[in-house]
């Protein structure tokens, strides 16, 4: 089946507006006593934050494989924009580093279970937002709610 | 074909709740960031100066030692003491007994001192040794000494001085047990020994 634009829109928009909670997350895990706020590197709230932001992705894609494809991208953005954001001291404040093979490595390790969950509780997440898509579309439902 | 204009007309209430959701997150995000490069910062710049030491001796025969310190917190964090020490003693590697201790202080986190942020706080330490066995080891070193080609008096000996101050960096939490890292990130740890062990 070919992609329609339409679909390249959805891929497009929510890979780029979901991937700032998975930033978070992710540098939060790693970094919890200077996050803020805090959730303390607690596996439960990551899984419903990745849930939570798997909805618009599958709101936002009509297509199946798209809205899958999207939570990978998503997650691919945000873990690299975590790895920016754990980099900022190097970048802007011209802190010097002591052994950057051992500081990315050690970023890497903590949080690799987490690209597991983001994927699992975005595509969970990504069911609930094809299903809202698809009841928003009946009738029934418009009919319900403009009652 | 749809237009984007037209896309996201057609889902602009789904669009405006996932930009909310994402700025929230860029905010916490950038804020989060921010505060870990100022803690970075703070950890560098947080040093001990002008570390002074000084020994008299008074005209009733007590011997007067000194230590004074400063700590300059330029950050704009205060910093909590767990440990602030100062010891002062002898190393009379060559006699017996090998260590003659002059004095102690020490003050734990019940003390509950703190440095407050953009501070220089100067930690002044003394002791006046008046013991008479203390004072006769001392002489004792300083004849030695003499006797082996030194020209020293009690005011003029090396008194070894190890002045140590640990801390944490305002109300970051610092008790993790499995993940110390997390707990060095917000510590502060400034020791100071003369003479300086090597090695």
């Amino acid at each position: 089946m070919r992609a329609e634009r339409e679909d390249l829109y959805g891929l497009v928009a929510s890979a780029l507006l979901c991937s700032t909670p998975i930033a978070y997350i992710t540098f939060e895990f790693v970094l919890p006593n200077v996050s803020f706020p805090s959730f303390s590197s607690n596996l439960l709230v990551v899984l419903l934050i990745a849930v939570m932001t798997g909805i618009p992705a599958g709101y936002l894609n009509k297509r199946t494989d798209f809205a899958i494809v999207s939570v990978i991208a998503y997650t691919a953005l945000g873990y690299a924009l975590a790895f920016a954001f754990y980099s900022v001291p190097f970048m802007f404040y011209h802190v010097q580093q002591v052994i950057p093979d051992l500081y990315y490595a050690l970023f890497l390790r903590l949080t690799v279970i987490l690209l597991f969950v983001f994927v699992v509780g975005g595509i969970l997440g990504m069911i609930g937002g094809q299903l809202i898509r698809d009841s928003t579309g009946r009738k029934e439902t418009k009919l319900l709610w403009g009652e | 074909m749809i237009s984007v204009r037209e896309w996201m007309k057609g889902t602009r209430v789904a669009l405006a709740l996932t930009l909310i959701l994402t700025l929230v997150f860029l905010s916490f995000s950038i804020l989060s960031a921010m505060s870990y490069s100022q803690v970075i910062v703070a950890q560098q710049k947080i040093v001990l100066e002008n570390p002074v030491r000084s020994a008299s001796v008074l005209a009733n025969g007590t011997l007067k030692i000194e230590f004074s310190v400063g700590v300059v917190n330029p950050s704009g964090y205060a910093i909590h003491i767990t440990t602030l020490s100062w010891y002062t003693q002898i190393d009379n590697s060559s006699g017996t007994p090998p260590v003659i201790p002059l004095a102690t202080q020490y003050y734990s986190a019940n003390s509950a001192l703190t440095i407050s942020a953009k501070e220089t706080r100067k930690y002044v330490f003394e002791t006046y040794i008046t013991d008479r066995s203390t004072l006769t080891a001392l002489k004792g070193y300083v004849n030695f000494s003499n006797a082996h080609g030194h020209t020293i008096t009690l005011a003029t000996a090396e008194y070894s001085h190890n002045f140590d101050i640990r801390g944490w960096l305002d109300d970051f939490k610092h008790d993790y047990f499995r993940e110390e890292y997390l707990n060095e990130l917000v510590d502060i740890d400034l020791p100071y020994a003369y003479p300086e062990v090597v090695g």
